[in-house]
């Protein structure tokens, strides 16, 4: 349902130069776990990294289809420092995350997706503390000055990320990209974000089946770009 | 979630009897011990926040008015999406000092039921103090609208009074509300305030009610309470803070030394 906005990612990362001034890694299966501490609070005195912080651009959108060739399973890439070198910084925070699954029908979809743009926030890994608003696909987190030291990175968090989405049967390929280079590279991405925010939306009305009629609906704009999402509403109410 | 075993103190008792005074020093009492502390102000004129020296800022009133605003103008939100920007926003109301959160739950609500909004704001509330190692929460006189706008459930009901009889009163009728259901807690304890000396206490019939302690009247706070100065800056050695400390001891708020 998502592929137009992914096509749209890769659009914007060649266009803008972002592709070439980025590096890439690989999933490593051999990582070892980082702890994680469900009851954990990161105060400002402890912590060493704030990430897209509310005066800060943020944008963390998943995007989804069931469209495996569009999803690079495992890849990574970063644009920015690595968090070891920005101690004591508060930066711009860009996190994508491009799923490839299967099995989605109008009766799942927002279940699904939901679930999925949740995980991201409930991986409870130490040192790690992620907040968000998902209306606005805006994600503020906190790294500890503790798992700083411990050596926490982007690429742990990464591959904490991979493992655990891959843990839903209904997940094929993950692909993440990590923006902290500056507010405009984050902001690129930005119009994307508002628009899938809002097809989310439009996604969980449909899936409340609120609205019957598009003339009426509020999404109207949204189901006139995302192609798959007229079909699944006009599905659902048959 | 795991098992917290976060110290919650709700502190009632009748208006004007000190109780802000007293969550303010409580909060200089245990940042003397090792944890984490969230103080809650859930009286609608937010004096906690003045007695530690703060600008009360956003409160969660104001943010259950930001969603209430979005759902009217037809932003549609799931539940769980709904108490995961809540939680986003209440992080960032909260004011973070050396030593200290802060948190103000603002006015009482007005116009509307929104019952909902305000489960998925306790939730929220309950989510974030249940990291911290002590929460305070400075009330009004009774203990309904904590129930109702922060917890369901605290670990240590505080009743503070003067010497007066209709302050103690107040208290019992309070321990009375608490036991009929409408708080769940551990352990409820009273300390007696503004006393115009410590033998005043034993003039004070408190029924089944624990005394802690007998605080008296103090220059060091009255001389704060005039100039608006924080309660933050009493010396640690003052005569208060220090039958504080003994109070929460007996309490089983913090181990004795």
């Amino acid at each position: 349902m998502f592929a137009p906005y992914i096509g749209e990612v890769r659009q914007i990362m060649a266009d803008s130069g972002l592709e070439r001034r980025g590096r890439t890694a690989q999933f490593d299966p051999h990582a070892p776990s980082w702890p994680r501490d469900p009851m954990q609070i990161i105060l400002a005195n402890d912590t060493a990294i704030e990430l897209g912080s509310s005066d800060m651009a943020s944008v963390s959108l998943v995007l989804l289809t069931n469209d495996a060739s569009l999803v690079h399973d495992g890849q990574m890439f970063f644009a920015g420092p690595e968090l070891s070198a920005c101690a004591g910084r508060s930066l711009p925070f860009g996190k994508i995350i491009l799923v490839a699954g299967h099995g989605f029908d109008e009766d799942n979809m927002y279940k699904r997706y939901e679930e999925m743009s949740l995980q991201r926030f409930s991986l409870d890994l130490a040192g790690f503390q992620p907040r968000s608003i998902p209306q606005a696909n805006r994600e503020w987190s906190r790294v500890s000055k503790k798992a700083l030291k411990d050596g926490f990175s982007l690429t742990v968090l990464g591959n904490e990320q991979y493992r655990e989405l891959h843990t839903l049967d209904f997940v094929d390929a993950v692909e993440m990209l990590f923006i902290t280079s500056n507010a405009a590279d984050v902001n690129l991405f930005r119009s994307l974000a508002d628009r899938s925010a809002k097809a989310a939306q439009a996604l969980n009305k449909m899936a409340e089946h609120l609205i019957y009629d598009c003339k009426e609906c509020d999404y109207k704009d949204v189901c006139d770009e995302v192609d798959g999402l007229r079909r699944m509403h006009e599905k659902s109410m048959r | 979630m795991a098992e917290s075993d976060t110290r919650i103190i709700a502190v009632c008792g009748k208006g004007g009897v000190g109780k802000t005074s007293i969550s303010a020093m409580l909060v200089k009492t245990l940042m003397r011990e090792k944890g984490t502390i969230l103080a809650i102000d859930a009286d609608p004129a937010v004096g906690f926040a003045t007695a530690l020296g703060l600008d009360p800022g956003r409160t969660v009133n104001d943010i259950r008015n930001d969603v209430i605003a979005e759902a009217k103008k037809g932003q549609k939100s799931s539940g769980n999406e709904t108490i995961v920007r809540l939680d986003y926003s209440v992080f960032e109301a909260m004011i973070e000092k050396e030593g200290f959160a802060f948190l103000a739950i603002g006015r009482p609500e007005t116009e509307g039921c929104y019952c909902k909004v305000n489960d998925f704001l306790r939730v929220v509330i309950e989510g974030l103090a249940a990291r911290f190692d002590y929460v305070i929460i400075d009330g009004e006189a009774g203990i309904e609208q904590i129930n109702r706008r922060v917890m369901e459930r605290v670990t240590h009901l505080l009743l503070v009074s003067d010497a007066s009889h209709k302050g103690i009163n107040v208290i019992k009728t309070v321990e009375q509300v608490a036991d009929s259901g409408v708080m769940d807690y551990d352990r409820v304890g009273a300390l007696l305030n503004r006393l115009k000396s410590a033998d005043e206490a034993s003039r004070v019939d408190l029924g089944d009610i624990e005394l802690l302690g007998a605080l008296c009247e103090d220059d060091e706070i009255r001389e704060r309470d005039i100039e608006d100065e924080s309660l933050l800056t009493m010396p640690d050695d003052d005569a208060t803070i220090a039958e504080l400390r003994r109070a929460m001891v007996r309490f089983g708020v913090i181990e004795g030394e």
